[in-house]
């Protein structure tokens, strides 16, 4: 489903983020992405996103290349894809509802199926009691899983997070990346940026490992090594 | 898993014009609509300002079009009269005057004439212009005998007898000035038209005052809800869903401004009806005063909301296309 074909990213000040990465994922795959700070690895989720587009090689998006989709094609994009980004969290503007909501009104979806699939997904990480309260109220944990479920609400092919454990306690992490699990167990594609080297292992999924803006390993064949850092 | 996820794409292009696709479109514009007025209602303060500021730049145009289009009213009725006024020194005595004026009553030229004593002069004055206090801190009445005459038909055709008859008048003894109608007439004229066009100048340098004005407010609006349009964008909102609910807010303001602007032009007319009633009496005519119409209503909120939906647009070109995901 993805294809990373020798990808390189330079970013404007001429830091080489990613250097020649080639690597697939497979469509119902779940993997992990690992390195250390700094190694490319938001950068490369920032490629699938069409956040940012490679100086060099192609990102293949079922068969399709991302540096051809122009500036009308990345919402349609977008929206086969779940996102879960650290730093673009929450509008503390509006319910829990409307910030799950989002991604279904973008698409105007109607109002009775909004709701139903609204619920469904807060049900999924069992914040369906907070639907009517604004975020602001919700701890750092609660905020977490109110994104997963805007992630998921409007059942996107691919589910993408980055750090999605951050600042969570162990507990509430393995939560989390069960969560993903089981997502991923109902046919969704799943990649996940971590440092949290000790979940990886527990789950012994395939882990892809950047180092330096290199492939250190992972390629294609599940592997479940150590960090190099 | 593939084929769905085509034929969900291939959903959102064909259906861009099936007639569900219509329903939905104008469920959303509604929606949308109600949403951003909704907002624009959490935030009193900056709404009122916007609203008042686009109102005044509407009403101020209007108000002066309106002002053209009474005076030219007004000349239209009173153009017809055309009388000369001939004015004696000051200090000149009534049986002078009055024997003058039965005088000219015989000239073929003149029709009719009048004596106006300096009395009868104030007591007009005082209607014309309700500033009779100011004269009557005079000691003495301040006005000379005036001969209104009423020049013949056959003079009022030709102009050049006309004009000839007027500085026969004035050359005659005694007399300080002989003017005809007209000359104030045509002055009150090139006035009228003066102010026409004023207010169209007015009204264009206003107009692009507003736009200014809504854009730097929209600009705001695109500052504030930055972190919104960002999470849009990341989602897979367009530009279009992005773009819309901010164009809502110019027409908005637009809208609302026009609709101050009418109960602005309103307000004034009703405060000035009053000594402009009477000062159309003292000149004779009864020019209707231009109230308040639904055609005016109409054209203030329709002209209010295009500036503020152009506004919008201007803005959103600018200030939009940076705002995306890092
Ligand atoms: N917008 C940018 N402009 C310039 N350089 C950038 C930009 N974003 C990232 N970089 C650089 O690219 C490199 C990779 O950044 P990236 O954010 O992908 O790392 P990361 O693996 O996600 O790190 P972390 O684990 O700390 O989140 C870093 O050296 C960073 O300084
Ligand atoms: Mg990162």
């Amino acid at each position: 489903m993805i294809v990373f074909d020798n990808v390189s990213k330079r970013y404007p000040g001429g830091h080489d983020a990613l250097k020649q990465v080639s690597f697939e994922l497979s469509r119902g795959e779940m993997a992990f992405l690992t390195g250390h700070s700094g190694a490319g690895k938001s950068t490369l989720l920032k490629l699938i996103m069409a956040m940012e587009h490679s100086s060099q090689g192609q990102v293949l998006y079922d068969g399709k290349n991302l540096a051809r989709l122009g500036r009308q094609g990345i919402p349609y994009h977008r929206r086969r894809i779940g996102v879960v980004f650290q730093n673009h969290s929450l509008l503390f503007d509006r319910s829990v509802f409307d910030n799950v909501a989002l991604p279904l009104a973008i698409s105007g979806a109607d109002p009775s199926e909004t709701a139903r699939r609204v619920r469904a997904a807060l049900d999924k990480v069992g914040l369906l009691h907070r639907e009517t309260q604004n975020p602001v109220a919700l701890s750092g944990g609660e905020q977490q899983r109110i994104g997963i479920a805007r992630a998921v609400v409007h059942k996107p092919d691919l589910l993408l997070a980055d750090e999605p454990t951050g600042n969570l306690d162990p507990e509430l992490s393995a939560e989390i990346m069960n969560l993903f699990h089981e997502f991923n167990s109902v046919g969704v594609t799943v990649l996940v940026a971590t440092h949290d080297i000790s979940l990886v292992r527990e789950l012994g999924l395939r882990q892809i490992v950047l180092s330096e803006g290199r492939l250190a390993s992972g390629s294609a064949s599940p592997v479940a090594e150590g960090p190099r850092s | 898993m593939n084929r769905r996820v085509k034929n969900k794409t291939k959903f959102v292009r064909l259906a861009e014009f099936s007639p569900l696709r219509l329903v939905v479109w104008a469920r959303n514009h509604f929606k949308v609509g109600r949403s951003s007025l909704v907002r624009l209602r959490a935030e009193p303060l900056q709404t009122g300002l916007t609203v008042c500021v686009v109102a005044i730049a509407l009403a101020l145009p209007t108000l002066l079009l309106q002002l053209a289009g009474l005076g030219a009213n007004a000349l239209s009725q009173i153009g017809e009269t055309s009388d000369i006024n001939v004015y004696f020194d000051l200090g000149v005595q009534s049986e002078i005057v009055e024997e003058r004026a039965q005088a000219w009553q015989n000239d073929s030229r003149i029709a009719s004439t009048e004596v106006i004593s300096p009395n009868q002069g104030l007591d007009e004055f005082e209607q014309f212009s309700g500033l009779g206090s100011i004269l009557a801190g005079f000691e003495e009445n301040p006005l000379p005998y005036v001969v209104r005459i009423q020049p013949s038909e056959q003079v009022l055709s030709r102009p050049a007898e006309l004009q000839l008859l007027v500085q026969a008048l004035d050359a005659e003894e005694r007399v300080d000035s002989a003017i005809l109608d007209l000359v104030w007439l045509n002055r009150l004229n090139s006035m009228v038209s003066f102010v026409d066009r004023l207010s169209y100048g007015v009204g264009f340098l206003l107009a692009l005052g507003i736009l200014l004005i809504l854009g730097n407010t929209i600009r705001l609006t695109i500052e504030n809800r930055r972190e919104e349009i960002v999470v849009i964008k990341l989602v897979g909102g367009t530009d279009r869903f992005v773009r819309r609910p901010l164009i809502y807010a110019g027409l908005w303001y637009g809208l609302l401004g026009g609709l101050a602007a009418a109960l602005l032009v309103a307000i004034v007319g009703l405060l000035i009806s009053m000594p402009l009633q009477r000062l159309l009496v003292s000149y004779q005519s009864s020019v209707a005063l231009p109230d308040l119409s639904f055609a005016l209503l109409f054209k203030l909120a329709f002209y209010g909301a295009l500036l503020g939906c152009a506004g919008a647009w201007i803005s959103v070109l600018q200030h939009l296309r940076n705002i995306e995901p890092q």
